[in-house]
């Protein structure tokens, strides 16, 4: 695994604790839809399990993991390995990385995803109900992620261009009854 | 579709009742879901509620489809009120159908749990938290010597629901081993206490879970021991409760509960005084929607919930065998507890309340008293789940 320091952009890197690292194969992800909510629903369980109220704090996490799992799915990533980490970067926000392999064509989807994300600006909450002809249903989640719930995703290009990663960072604190 | 759910169209309450996990890959898998509901409103009137206080998750795929359903009964039927019923344990809900409901006219959103039960206002007092800890001390001594009896033993997996400040499912884990303890109340203060007492205890592998107790986020048949203290006294519809506790207890697995029995709290000498004092503090309670007389009739209700085997014990906490300075304390606590909060809640007036303080005060007389006697009745019952036929 990485070190948190080697993460390019992490401005929170010092306080980063590495918590959970799974490797997967792409091929085998998106084998069964259902690999994605297996994923998601473990690591958040085991990401949260040292909260207070983990049972919450895992249903978020594993809302917005299986969402991004969801799109790796979706865009049917080449054979390679997809990595997921989980840090925790204070004491109570988590940070998902979804590291991806992508070839150019992927890696222009992915771009595209994100330029539209940030194009939109505040229009972005009123795409989301209307049903659209050409509906692209990865588009769409994470359009819900943003305009809605307010994460701020993030999408970093690995340096050698073999990877991208899909990041979300996650605050516990702006939660009702957090602790 | 990936997981289990259920959907539920109840006529009588004109409610649809959507549970567990729908994670759908497409829209379409929701086809059937989609078209069922829109059946199902199309004769209603008024208000249609759809409940979804059970939903554990949904993913953005059929979110956006119940959404668009939604979206078109708004559109073809305006008269028509719609109200989605969510609760605030599960964190991706609120957002959403606040969402929903700014973009949809006749749409609503309720938090039901904001409240849940007629008193959980009164009941979720930071301030009741010394007197919760005094009476747990003073009533685990009887219990550790009880809950043999109803089943309990070492290495079980055991759910304290309405665990309140936690203290009772740190002492179970340390008395009785068991492999797994999860322990869940509503109360967002409450749960802060119980962290501080496990840590106090240095336990570490309890989970406390902020829960709603009618709709558990716990699986069917899950639990082999399953508690519930002084705590179906204070709900309205302690039989949605029980149904719970009995959903998550393992087929020949016990649920263990106690309950108190206010009115016939005694005393002596001034024994008078301090009989009217509870009987008439039961009925103020009555009128804020709780059952402070509901120890006697949990045997009724374990019954009529299924449960089988059913054991009934009592523990008669008195000042002849609990430290007087504690009991005083705890009677104390309900003496502020009830004149200042409860009383004043339910309207009572100065005289009631002068009478009520003097029976509080004339109790801890009796506690304290060389020649008193002075009693607080606690019921104890539990019942088994049936083996599956």
């Amino acid at each position: 695994m990485n070190s948190p320091s080697e993460r390019p952009n992490d401005q929170s890197a010092d306080e980063a604790k590495p918590v959970l690292e799974i490797r997967v194969s792409t091929n085998g992800l998106c084998e069964s839809w259902l690999h994605c909510q297996l994923i998601a629903d473990f690591a958040a369980r085991f990401s949260c399990s040292n909260y207070f109220d983990s049972q919450r704090y895992a249903s978020q996490v594993s809302s917005v993991l299986n969402e991004l799992l969801e799109v790796a799915h979706r865009l049917h990533q080449p054979a390679g390995e997809l990595r997921l980490e989980v840090v925790q970067q204070q004491q109570q926000a988590l940070a998902l990385y979804v590291h991806i392999p992508v070839d150019e064509h992927q890696r222009a989807r992915y771009r595209a995803l994100f330029d539209a994300l940030a194009q939109a600006g505040p229009e972005l909450r009123s795409q989301l109900l209307p049903p659209l002809a050409a509906e692209v249903p990865e588009r769409s989640a994470l359009v819900e992620l943003v305009a809605i719930y307010g994460y701020p995703l993030e999408l970093r290009n690995h340096p050698d261009d073999t990877h991208v990663t899909l990041v979300a960072p996650l605050t516990f604190a702006d939660q009702r009854g957090a602790a | 579709m990936t997981a289990p759910y259920t959907v539920r169209l109840n006529a009588s309450n004109q409610e649809v009742v959507l549970s567990g996990v729908i994670r759908p890959e497409h829209a379409r898998q929701l086809a059937d879901v989609v078209a069922r509901i829109e059946h199902f409103v199309a004769d209603l009137h008024g208000t249609v509620f759809f409940n979804l206080k059970r939903l554990r998750h949904l993913n953005h795929t059929a979110f956006l489809t119940l959404a668009r359903c939604l979206a078109r009964i708004c559109q073809t039927r305006p008269a028509l009120a719609l109200k989605v019923v969510i609760t605030s344990v599960i964190p991706w809900a609120e957002k959403r159908f606040a969402f929903l409901a700014s973009e949809l006219p006749t749409l609503t959103v309720e938090t039901y749990d904001d409240e849940f039960y007629p008193g959980q206002k009164l009941i979720e007092q930071t301030s009741l938290i010394p007197c919760l800890r005094t009476q747990t001390n003073i009533l685990w001594k009887s219990e550790r010597e009880l809950m043999p009896r109803h089943g309990l033993t070492r290495g079980m997996k055991i759910a304290d629901i309405c665990c309140g400040i936690g203290d009772f499912a740190a002492l179970v884990h340390r008395e009785f081993a068991p492999t797994q303890v999860v322990a869940v109340d509503h109360s967002q203060p409450f749960l802060d206490y119980a962290r501080g007492v496990a840590e106090q205890f240095g336990l570490t592998d309890i989970e406390y879970r902020r829960g709603d107790a009618s709709n558990l986020l716990l699986d069917d048949d899950s639990f082999d021991f399953v508690t519930c203290r002084l705590a179906l006294q204070i709900f309205d519809k302690p039989e949605e409760i029980l149904a719970e506790l009995y959903r998550i207890t393992k087929p020949t697995g016990r649920v263990y509960l106690t309950n108190e029995f206010m009115s016939h709290i005694f005393g002596y000498p001034r024994d008078a005084s301090i009989r009217w004092t509870y009987r008439r503090s039961s009925e103020i309670f009555a009128h804020l929607g709780m059952d402070l007389d509901f120890g006697p009739k949990m045997r009724a209700f374990l019954t009529d919930c299924g449960f089988t085997d059913i054991r009934i014990d009592s523990i008669h906490v008195s000042n002849a065998n609990t430290d007087a300075d504690d009991f005083k304390r705890v009677v104390q606590s309900w003496s502020d507890y009830i004149i200042n909060e409860v009383a004043t809640a339910a309207n009572a007036d100065e005289e009631t309340k002068q009478r009520l303080r003097r029976g509080f005060e004339d109790h801890m007389y009796a506690i304290t008293h060389r020649r008193g006697f002075a009693s607080w009745p606690v019921c104890v019952a539990s019942g088994q789940k049936p083996r599956r036929k």
